[in-house]
C-alpha cells in the first residue's frame, strides 16, 4: 500500500494563485530582497571531472542561504568558488559568471584579495592562528595596512562582540588563541573574518566538528549577524538548515536540483528527488 | 530507498493504526439506524460500549505520533502523515462516539416512523459511502476524489434540514420528536467528521487546503 | 557467525601469555637505557676530573683570561680566548652563510615547490649532508681558498672564510630539511585561513607559517651551529693551526677542535700538561655545546606555539 506519494513530475500541479493566497493569508510583512550573489551559468572543471554544471543562483541581502546535498554533489566547491578559494586547486577550470554585486569577480582589474575582504569565509574545523586572540582577529586588518593601535583596539572589540564571545575573552586577549575550546576557536574565526567588515560571509559546515551547545551559540549567532550581513552556510544537518535559513538550494551531483524558501523546501517540496534527500530517504 | 526503514517502517504502522480505526468506526456505523427501530436493547447496549475501543486506538495513534515527532525530526510529506493521522484518528473517534450516542438513543425510546427512519438511514448510508469513498481516496492518491467526498456532505447536511424542519417526522410525543431530532444530528455531525478526514488526505497528498470545485 | 569459536580460542590462549615476562620488559629496558647514561657519565668524569689536573698544574685565571695559546714555548701560556676566537670566527661566517640559504631552501620547498620539484631537490639536499667532511675540507683547501685569493688576495692559505663558507655548506641541509619540517607541520587549514582574509601567498608565509614553525626553525639552527662548533675534520684542513684571539678572518687561526686534533696525532707525553690541555678544550667545546642546547630549549619554550 503505498503511503509515501509517488511523484514523477518534476513540478507538481499547484497553481500560482494558490500560493499567493498562502502568502497573503500569512500576512508577510513586505520584504525587499536586494541580490548580493548571482550566478550565471558557471561551471567548474578539476581536470576533466565537471563538479560543477550550469549553476544559476541569486543569493539575497540580509538572508542566509543554506546549500544542502550528498557528499560530493559541489556545494564546497560552490561555495569556495564565491571568494575564489577553489583556484588554490591548481587543476580548476571555471565557465560563466559569479557577479558580487553586478561585478563579475573573475575580471581582472577585480583582485582575488580585495574579494576576499568583502567576501570572508568561516571553515569547517576551527583554524585560528597560533597567535593571540588579539592578533588572530587583528591579522585582517593588519595585512590591509591598518596599524594604529587605537583603530585596531576597537576593530578587535567590535568583531570579538559582533561575534558574542568579548565577554568571554576581553580579559585574556593576549592569550593564544589556541588555548580556548572549539567552540570558542570557531566564533574567534567568526569575529577574524568579521574584523575586515566583509558584505557577505561564507560558512564551510562551520559547526560540524563542534559540540552541540556550541553548534546552538553559533546558530543564534547566525541569526544575529543576519541583520547586518549577507551569509551563504553550506551544511550536511538539514535540521540546521531548516532551522536556520532563509532560502535553501540542493545540490546534487554538480547542479542545482531545487532552489526555494527553506519552508518550501522542508515542508513541501517541487521535486522528489528534494523530497527523498531531505527526507533522509537517500544520502 | 533504503535508508531509514525503521522509521518508515513505523510511519507504515502509524497510518495502518488509523485505518484500522477507520475500519472500526466503518463497521460500528453499518446498519446503527436499524437499532432504533429494534425490539431488542442489547446491540445498542453492545455498540455503546464498543466505544472504548475507538478511544484506545485514538490514544495510541497519538503517543506514537508524539513519539515519531520527537525521535525522528520529520519533514515534508513524513509530517503531514504524522500530523494529519492525528487529527483523522481525533475525527474518527468522534464519528465513534456519535454512534455511540445514536445507541444511547434506542437505550431511552424506540423511534418507529418509517418515514423518518428512512431518511436517518439514508444519511448514515451517505456517511458510509464517503467514509469508504475517503478511504480509496487515500490509497489511490486521488485529490479529486477528496474533493468529491468534501462536496457530499451537503448531500447529509440538505437532509438533515429536511427532518427538522418539516413536520411529517412530528411525533405527538415531545420528547420522541426530540430524540429524533437528536438522531439526525449525530448523523449529520458524522457526515462533517468524514468532510474533515477528506481534507486531512487532501492536506498530506498535496500539501494544501482543499478548495472547492466551482 | 564463524566456523571458529573465538572467545573459546582466546580463552585456552590466556594461560600461555607470561604476566611475569610483561614485567620483566621495563626493567630489561631501564638497563639498556642506562648503558648510554653510563658512558655520558664515563665521559664527563673523564673530561672533570682530568681537566681539574690542568689546572693542578697551570693557571686557573691564565686559562680564562689570557687571549695567548702557546703549548709549545719554553713559557708555555694557556689562555683559551685564542682557541675560542678561533671556533666562533668559523662558526659566525658558517652561520651567516647557511641561515638565509637554509631557510631561503625551507621556505621554498615547503610553500612554493611543486610535487616534482620537491622529490627532485630533497634528495640533492640528502646527498650534500652525506659528503664526508674530510672532503668538504679537501674541497675547502682546494677550490675555495684559490678561488677567494683569487678575488682577495690577501687572503692566506689557510684562513677562516674559507673553513666557515665550507662548514656553512655542511650544516645548510641541516636547517633546510628540519625547517622545511617545521615548516610543513602548519596545516593547510592556518595557511587556508589566512589566504580567505585576502593575505597574498607571500603574507602568509611571512605572517603566519613562519611564525608558527619558528621554534622547529629555531631549533633547527641551534643544532646546526652545535654541528659547527663540533666540526674537526674542515677546520684541521683548512683553518691552520696558529691559535691567536684577533678578529682577521683572513689570516691562519686554529680551532678548539682543530688543537685537539692536532695533539692526539703528535706526540703529547702523558702527564704533561700538553696532555693534560686536551681536557681542558674539551671541557670548553663541551660546555659549549651544553649552553647552546639550553638555549634552544629556552627558545622552544618561548616560542612554542601549540597544536
Amino acid at each position: 500500500m503505498a503511503n509515501i506519494k509517488e511523484k514523477n513530475t518534476i513540478t507538481k500541479p499547484v497553481d500560482n494563485t494558490t500560493l499567493e493566497e498562502t502568502t497573503q493569508g500569512e500576512k508577510k510583512t513586505e520584504i525587499i530582497r536586494e541580490p548580493i550573489f548571482k550566478t550565471n551559468n558557471f561551471n567548474l572543471w578539476y581536470g576533466d571531472n565537471h563538479a560543477l554544471q550550469d549553476i544559476n543562483l541569486t543569493f539575497n541581502k540580509n538572508e542566509i542561504s543554506a546549500i544542502i546535498g550528498p557528499s560530493g554533489c559541489g556545494k564546497s566547491t560552490f561555495v569556495k568558488s564565491l571568494n575564489r578559494m577553489v583556484e588554490l586547486v591548481p587543476v580548476v577550470r571555471t565557465e560563466g559568471e559569479i557577479l558580487y554585486r553586478d561585478q563579475d569577480i573573475f575580471e581582472k582589474k577585480f583582485t582575488v584579495e580585495e574579494l576576499r575582504t568583502k567576501v570572508g569565509m568561516v571553515f569547517q574545523k576551527p583554524n585560528p592562528f597560533p597567535k593571540s586572540i588579539y592578533d588572530n582577529v587583528a591579522y585582517g586588518p593588519r595585512v590591509h595596512g591598518i596599524r594604529k593601535k587605537k583603530v585596531l583596539d576597537e576593530v578587535v572589540e567590535k568583531s570579538l562582540c559582533d561575534a558574542a564571545i568579548w565577554d568571554e575573552v576581553k580579559d585574556r586577549l593576549h592569550e593564544n588563541a589556541l588555548g580556548l575550546s572549539g567552540g570558542q576557536q570557531q566564533r574567534i574565526c567568526i569575529a577574524r573574518a568579521l574584523a575586515t567588515e566583509p558584505d557577505v560571509i561564507l560558512m564551510d559546515e562551520p559547526t560540524s566538528a563542534l559540540d552541540p551547545i556550541s553548534t546552538t551559540k553559533v546558530e543564534d549567532l547566525m541569526q544575529q549577524l543576519k541583520k547586518d550581513y549577507s551569509i551563504v552556510v553550506v551544511t550536511h544537518n538539514m535540521q540546521q538548515a531548516a532551522r536556520v535559513s532563509d532560502t535553501t538550494a540542493f545540490f546534487y551531483q554538480g547542479y542545482v536540483v531545487e532552489h526555494d524558501e527553506t519552508k518550501v523546501i522542508f515542508e513541501n517540496p517541487r521535486d522528489q528527488r528534494t523530497e527523498d534527500y531531505v527526507s533522509g530517504r537517500f544520502g | 530507498m533504503p535508508y531509514r526503514e525503521k522509521f518508515t517502517g513505523e510511519l507504515q504502522s502509524l497510518v495502518n493504526e488509523v485505518i484500522d480505526l477507520g475500519k472500526l468506526c466503518y463497521d460500528r456505523l453499518q446498519d446503527v439506524t436499524k437499532l432504533l427501530s429494534m425490539d431488542d436493547i442489547e446491540p445498542a447496549r453492545e455498540l455503546v460500549s464498543g466505544d472504548v475501543e475507538a478511544n484506545k486506538k485514538e490514544y495510541n495513534i497519538n503517543s506514537q505520533a508524539v513519539t515519531l515527532i520527537t525521535t525522528q525530526s520529520p519533514v515534508a510529506t513524513d509530517t503531514r502523515i504524522i500530523i494529519s493521522s492525528i487529527k483523522i484518528a481525533y475525527d474518527l473517534e468522534r464519528i465513534s462516539d456519535n454512534i455511540s450516542n445514536l445507541a444511547e438513543v434506542r437505550k431511552r425510546v424506540k423511534i418507529t416512523n418509517e418515514k423518518l427512519l428512512l431518511r436517518l438511514r439514508t444519511m448514515e448510508q451517505l456517511a458510509s459511502l464517503m467514509l469508504k469513498d475517503v478511504y480509496t481516496a487515500y490509497l489511490d492518491q486521488d485529490t479529486s476524489l477528496c474533493k468529491e467526498v468534501y462536496e457530499r456532505d451537503e448531500d447529509i447536511d440538505s437532509l438533515f434540514v429536511h427532518v427538522t424542519t418539516s413536520d411529517i417526522f412530528e411525533d405527538s410525543d415531545l420528547f420522541v420528536s426530540g430524540q429524533s431530532q437528536l438522531c439526525a444530528k449525530y448523523l449529520e455531525r458524522i457526515g462533517d467528521h468524514v468532510k474533515n478526514i477528506s481534507e486531512h488526505v487532501y492536506f498530506v497528498i498535496t500539501g494544501e487546503k482543499i478548495e472547492k470545485i466551482d | 557467525m564463524s566456523n571458529y569459536n573465538i572467545q573459546e580460542m582466546i580463552q585456552k590462549n590466556k594461560s600461555n601469555k607470561g604476566a611475569g615476562f610483561e614485567k620483566l620488559i621495563p626493567v630489561i629496558l631501564l638497563i639498556i637505557t642506562s648503558i648510554s647514561v653510563l658512558a655520558t657519565i664515563g665521559i664527563l668524569y673523564t673530561l672533570i676530573s682530568q681537566s681539574l689536573e690542568f689546572f693542578n698544574r697551570e693557571s686557573f685565571v691564565q686559562f680564562f683570561t689570557s687571549a695567548t695559546w702557546q703549548p709549545y714555548s719554553s713559557e708555555p701560556e694557556f689562555g683559551i680566548w685564542a682557541l675560542v676566537m678561533g671556533t666562533l670566527k668559523v662558526v659566525v661566517i658558517a652561520t651567516i652563510f647557511a641561515v638565509p640559504i637554509g631557510l631561503g631552501a625551507a621556505i621554498y620547498l615547503s610553500e612554493y615547490a611543486s610535487e616534482r620539484a620537491k622529490k627532485i631537490i630533497k634528495p640533492i639536499l640528502e646527498v650534500l649532508a652525506g659528503i664526508p667532511t674530510v672532503v668538504y675540507g679537501f674541497f675547502a683547501i682546494n677550490f675555495v681558498t684559490p678561488f677567494l685569493q683569487s678575488l682577495y688576495s690577501g687572503i692566506s692559505l689557510y684562513n677562516a672564510v674559507s673553513a666557515g663558507l665550507v662548514v656553512g655548506i655542511m650544516i645548510i641541509p641541516m636547517i633546510a630539511s628540519l625547517s622545511e619540517d617545521a615548516m610543513s607541520s602548519v596545516p593547510n587549514s592556518t595557511r587556508e585561513g589566512s589566504l580567505g582574509l585576502g593575505a597574498t601567498k607571500l603574507e602568509t608565509t611571512f605572517k603566519v607559517v613562519l611564525p608558527a614553525a619558528i621554534s622547529g626553525i629555531i631549533a633547527s639552527v641551534v643544532l646546526a651551529v652545535s654541528r659547527a662548533i663540533g666540526e674537526t675534520m674542515i677546520v684541521s684542513i683548512a683553518a691552520g693551526s696558529t691559535p691567536n684571539a684577533s678578529l682577521d678572518i683572513t689570516s691562519s687561526l686554529q680551532t678548539m677542535t682543530g688543537f685537539i686534533v692536532q695533539i692526539t696525532s703528535g706526540d703529547a707525553a702523558y702527564g704533561s700538561s700538553l696532555y693534560f690541555s686536551l681536557f681542558a678544550v674539551g671541557m670548553t667545546l663541551f660546555l659549549f655545546t651544553f649552553v647552546m642546547n639550553i638555549i634552544s630549549q629556552w627558545v622552544s619554550k618561548r616560542f612554542r606555539e601549540e597544536y
